[in-house]
């Protein structure tokens, strides 16, 4: 377990590295002093000791400040990262606890016709432009019927301090008297925007997880188990879905950056104060200290998120646990 | 089999191509898409034909609601736009552009993907373990995100758009094109004309591409559908084609303004994506589910 | 058999439908909370919350037009100046010295992090504006905006000196007479400050919050403010004139204009200006947005460069005039929200002259005066535009390509070229143009803002004059004007200047376009002001009871 970890922590350092390389070179394709706190004070230098310097000036956490506001860069990610974060774990529920269900529901019955259903509306979730499910999702329920609020993190009657960055921590925070009501109005304003990000992870759940359980109710030894007598639920979620948790886990993984992409384009749809926006806003007004830290950042969690996913997965298959 | 009996019914054993359309065509989901593709395709080539107006012309009629409305006139089958274009035309030429963009992306991607796959496949351990690494880590980053980085860069357009979808999609042709020669080197065939003395090269050309054909066929659909995504994302994101031109996703960035007082302008060139979208990735998994093969 | 995990599934499920439940029903009652507020879906974010250091509108409306007040205001709807800070004012007869009698018993903000000790008087209104014109006073220096309405309007050469007569009162000496220097007063630049919270903030050495927390004598405080999201106000419980009816003001920032008309509709805002045509069509389908439209003191033109020929022959300009459809313009080109411009003037403005002599669009007439002048077989032209959107003309280039139309009907042929902003206004102001689109927005409100830069002799030589026409009785009636105080005496004189133009006509006038704005019906007594922008000073909310939709 100890090398497993060492080994993944190498693969993570490796990548990193890779990664700031990258970066690294980016930074020299930007226009001159674009991020002079970046740039190694020392005109004659070569390329590796500007590289190390660089890396240097990462390290100490100097990203540069924002060509268009002159704030810290590194702060602003911080101010960002919350209402994305919260976004993104919103929708990945919504997709879990609707798509692992559905895809079991279509395994059971494969090839009838809840399996047909199911699958074609998976394949409809994942042929749908978001940018374009998510317009006419506002122009229903928001505009026409006004069940759901249009746009933004909270209603703009509610004063709530940001404390944690987390809208739905901190209206149960706050010391207002509404506070519980700004709770509920933040829950409502995150609906659209979690259904409109979370609908391909939603429908690759529901593939993975029927594809997945499909080869494990066939296999031997759940039908020994069923010729055992083991009740139908029984088998279903503590034995089957068990063993089909490994595939579902290696994909939560890669929805990382599916979420990432969606981020981009449901924060723009919603004006939702988070990276994606940030970042768009960024290219679009060429703030290349912004852009940098935007894409640096994003990496960074998005290589983390993939170790702790595979420590994940090897943790759950029992095959590689034991074997290392 | 000349001069021998019939034994039996069939003159012919139908060849690898015939069987998979016989399966393939027994999948009515599956056909009708193509059905329904292949019309999109004929859309786009003969689209200067098929068109009433030419996109770019502005009539002095805004905002004109679809022809079935009661403002709507048959003149301008599906309306006009905010600078009065007629929207039929413009999705129409639309079609030949997104598709045009899409083969263009994927042929490059295709190319440099496939080739770079059959060459970590078939050579160093080393080479290949950092080739692999390369990928993961342009797979680990969001296709969007790094299209819009290197858009960022290089300045946002046409040209610059394709290159961006293109380096996202290469990876994906590395890897499918690396696992499905792996798979097939280890099968018996295989080890059999090695043993036999063949040649690195006849052996790639001869033995593994046919039969690793399938996968690839399948994943070029599939990068055709991510293309036309992730085009019609970054024009949406005013990165990719610029405006005028009538790329779907561009024609939806400049009506998402409009959605409450003129909808049409939102729905069909969605509408637009997403059958031509739907029908891809029907056709993709029709295709895999008749050449036999696996998730 | 008991399952674990059904149990917790189907009891998480419960548990979800069971909260959303409650929380729909507290959602329903958030009417209470809403009630109170109104919610403004602004342009933009503010650059500073000093408005000396902006020209920019949003800036504007979330800095002066709430958090502060000046010596005199506009009067809602019209471009009359009335008194304010100053509840009156002497002006001496040779209109060089401006004495200004100072309200009393007027309370700055209370906040957070200022609490003042002493109301308003003199001194604060002199620190205002030595502020601004004395480069060596310990608060001129600025990081990187400057004092730009300040220096544009000139108050550096116009203000001789300031003087404070006692703690009510203030005295300006002018260089000149100006009497346009009352409306120049009324400026969002001119916001008064306190004396007192500067010179704190000087002690504790953080001279920069007076631009980011400022504190005023306005209808409305400051109470956080997050950059690119929301900007909070409470009403200032007391204003001079009394505490405004709306105890909390949200600015909801929202630079798409869709978004802005989708949240109005949806009821997350109340107000939004500067909509797009297509959304005031829109509004007239939903019987709760109101829509208030005001003529802009604004004036879209075609300048006829008096300098080339065939410009310099009046008949040819005077035809031109008659050759070009102002209500097909106004109808392609703004959508119907603009009036057509008779002269530089807009009508609502107190100096246009209504019974001038108007050109009707009459293409005959057009052709025969230009046969008059020889050019019965007509003539080339050339027309520059720019590719920049203003508030005045949305689309100069379609606006040229149907003045070419228009044009072709009696022979004269138009090439259009199309420069970019910049580019453009530097050629132009060179003269390099045989015609050019131009527009103008007036900063103050006073005619001579509009006629002097645009249309006087000297104009000619700074660049503004884009005809290049200099006519001695012109610009002789329009210096008089300005030196003038009695508003009825320079309305003679501008009359008379008005006709004089129309007489010479140098330009075509095309469009004022109209401002508008929609609210929803809750928002009582929302007045526009001319010069644009948002003005809650007096604006009230009808209370509804429970229901959240309206």
């Amino acid at each position: 377990m100890i090398s497993l970890f060492l080994k993944q922590l190498g693969i993570l350092l490796s990548s990193l590295i890779a990664l700031t390389v990258f970066t690294f070179c980016l930074t020299l394709l930007f226009p001159d002093d674009s991020i002079p706190v970046l740039q190694s004070p020392i005109e004659s230098t070569n390329l590796v000791e500007q590289y190390l310097y660089y890396l240097n000036q990462l390290f100490n956490g100097n990203w540069g400040s924002s060509q268009l506001r002159g704030s810290e860069v590194l702060r602003d990610f911080l101010l960002y990262f919350p209402a994305t974060a919260e976004l993104a774990t919103i929708s990945l529920l919504f997709a879990i606890s609707v798509g692992v269900p559905l895809g079991i529901l279509a395994a059971e019955n494969k090839n009838k016709w809840q399996d047909k259903l199911v699958v074609s509306t998976t394949l409809i979730g994942y042929s749908m432009p978001i940018f374009w499910w998510g317009m006419l999702l506002v122009l229903l329920f928001s505009v026409t019927l006004g069940f759901t609020p249009v746009a933004s993190r909270l209603g703009f009657e509610y004063d709530i301090l940001p404390v944690t960055g987390f809208m739905l921590i901190d209206t149960l925070l706050s010391d207002q008297e509404y506070a519980v009501e700004a709770f509920y109005d933040a829950l409502y304003h995150l609906i659209l925007p979690a259904i409109v990000l979370g609908t391909i992870p939603l429908a690759i759940f529901t593939r993975v997880t029927r594809s997945a359980m499909i080869d494990v109710l066939s296999s031997d030894y759940i039908r020994s188990a069923r010729a055992k007598g083991l009740t139908h639920t029984r088998l279903v979620w503590l034995h089957a879905l068990r063993n089909a948790m490994l595939p579902i886990v290696t994909v939560i993984g890669l929805q990382i950056s599916v979420l990432i992409t969606g981020t981009l384009i449901t924060e723009t749809i919603f004006s939702w104060p988070g990276l994606g926006k940030w970042l768009l806003e960024a290219v679009y007004r060429r703030d290349f200290a912004t852009i940098h830290g935007g894409i640096l950042s994003v990496a960074i969690i998005i290589l983390v998120i993939n170790v702790l996913v595979e420590l994940l997965s090897y943790y759950l298959n029992p095959k590689l646990r034991f074997s290392v | 089999m000349n001069g021998q009996p019939q034994f039996y019914q069939q003159s012919r054993i139908p060849g690898t191509a015939a069987r998979w359309w016989k399966n393939f065509s027994r999948n009515k989901l599956a056909s009708s898409a193509l059905l329904l593709l292949s019309l999109i395709i004929l859309i786009a080539l003969f689209a200067p034909l098929i068109a009433p107006f030419d996109p770019a012309e502005q009539f002095h009629d805004l905002f004109v609601p679809p022809s079935w409305h009661q403002q709507g006139t048959t003149t301008y089958l599906l309306g006009t736009d905010g600078l009065g274009r007629d929207l039929f035309s413009r999705l129409v030429h639309g079609a030949t552009l997104s598709l045009k963009l899409a083969l263009v992306v994927v042929l490059i991607a295709a190319s440099v993907g496939i080739l770079l796959g059959s060459v970590t496949a078939l050579t160093f351990h080393w080479l290949d373990s950092i080739i692999l690494r390369l990928m993961d880590l342009i797979l680990a980053l969001p296709s969007l995100l790094l299209a819009v980085v290197i858009v960022a860069i290089i300045g946002p357009g046409l040209p610059n758009a394709i290159y961006a979808v293109a380096i996202v999609l290469i990876p994906h042709f590395v890897l499918v094109t690396r696992g499905a020669i792996r798979r097939e080197l280890t099968k018996d065939y295989a080890t059999a004309s090695i043993l036999d003395g063949a040649r690195h090269l006849h052996l790639f050309f001869f033995t593994i591409l046919p039969n690793i054909l399938p996968v690839i066929i399948v994943q070029l659909t599939m990068a055709f559908s991510t293309a036309i995504l992730e085009i019609a994302a970054l024009g949406f994101l005013g990165l990719g084609a610029q405006a005028p031109n009538p790329e779907w996703g561009t024609i939806l960035s400049e009506s998402h303004n409009n959605i409450i007082s003129a909808p049409w302008t939102v729905t069909f060139p969605g509408l637009a994506i997403f059958f031509t979208l739907l029908s891809l990735n029907l056709v993709g998994d029709g295709l895999r589910d008749a050449m036999d093969l696996e998730d | 058999m008991f399952s674990f995990p059904v149990y917790l599934l189907k009891s998480l499920f419960f548990w979800l439908i069971f909260s959303l439940l409650i929380g729909g029903c507290q959602y329903r009652d958030k009417a209470k909370v809403r009630d109170d507020v109104l919610v403004y879906c602004s342009e933009g974010s503010p650059e500073t919350f000093n408005p000396q250091l902006s020209t920019s509108g949003v800036t504007f409306d979330a800095s002066s037009r709430t958090i502060y007040n000046r010596l005199v205001e506009f009067e809602p709807g019209t471009s009359s100046v009335r008194p304010a800070l100053a509840h009156s004012w002497d002006i001496s007869d040779d209109g060089k010295a401006y004495t200004f009698y100072l309200r009393d018993n007027v309370q700055f903000h209370s906040t957070a992090y200022f609490e003042p000790s002493r109301p308003f008087n003199a001194d604060d209104v002199v620190f205002t504006f030595v502020k601004q014109s004395n480069p060596n006073h310990p608060f001129h220096k600025t990081k990187a905006l400057r004092y730009s309405y300040f220096e544009a309007m000139g108050l550096g050469g116009l203000i001789e000196q300031i003087k404070k007569v006692d703690s009510h009162t203030v005295r300006f000496y002018l260089t000149r007479a100006e009497s346009p220097f009352l409306a120049t007063l009324a400026m969002d630049f001119a916001s008064i400050m306190s004396r007192e919270y500067a010179y704190r903030l000087a002690e504790a050495d953080n001279i920069e919050a007076l631009d980011n927390q400022p504190i005023g004598t306005g209808p409305f405080q400051l109470v956080r403010y997050q950059p690119d999201a929301y900007i909070r106000y409470k009403a200032h419980p007391d204003y001079w004139q009394g505490e405004q009816a709306i105890g909390n003001l949200v600015f909801a920032i929202t630079p798409d204009p869709s978004l802005r008309f989708a949240r109005l509709v949806a009821g997350e805002c109340d107000v939004m200006t500067n909509p797009l045509p297509v959304h005031i069509t829109a509004a007239q389908d939903y019987p709760n947005l109101n829509v208030s439209s005001e003529a802009g003191l604004n004036v879209a033109y075609l300048a006829m460069n008096t300098r080339k020929p065939p410009f310099d022959d009046r008949l040819v300009r005077r035809a031109l005039n008659h050759a070009i459809d102002k209500t097909a313009i106004i109808n392609a080109v703004y959508s119907k929200t603009a009036i057509p411009a008779i002269t530089p003037l807009p009508p609502n403005m107190w100096a246009h002259n209504h019974s001038a002599t108007k050109y009707e669009y009459n293409p005959q007439k057009a052709r025969e005066l230009l046969a008059e002048a020889g050019y019965s077989n007509g003539f080339d032209m050339v027309i520059w535009t720019m590719s920049a959107q203003r508030a005045y003309n949305p689309n100069a280039k379609r606006m040229a390509e149907l003045i070419q139309q228009d044009l072709a009907q009696v022979n004269v042929k138009v090439e259009i070229v199309t420069y970019e902003y910049g580019a453009f206004l530097r050629r132009v102001r060179k003269g390099e143009h045989q015609s050019a689109l131009l527009g103008w927005i007036s900063d103050n409100g006073d005619p001579d803002n509009f006629l002097t830069p645009l249309l006087s002799c000297p104009s000619t030589v700074t660049g503004t004059n884009a005809s290049f026409w200099c006519d001695p009785l012109f610009t002789q009636l329009v210096s008089q004007a300005r030196a003038l105080s009695d508003k009825n005496l320079r309305s003679d004189y501008y009359d008379q200047a008005q006709q004089v133009f129309l007489n010479e006509v140098p330009w075509v006038p095309v469009a004022h376009a109209t401002q508008h704005t929609i609210t929803r019906a809750r928002v009582k007594n929302f007045k526009l002001i001319p010069s644009g922008g948002a003005y809650f000073n007096g604006v009230s909310l009808q209370k509804k009871g429970v229901k959240a939709v309206d």
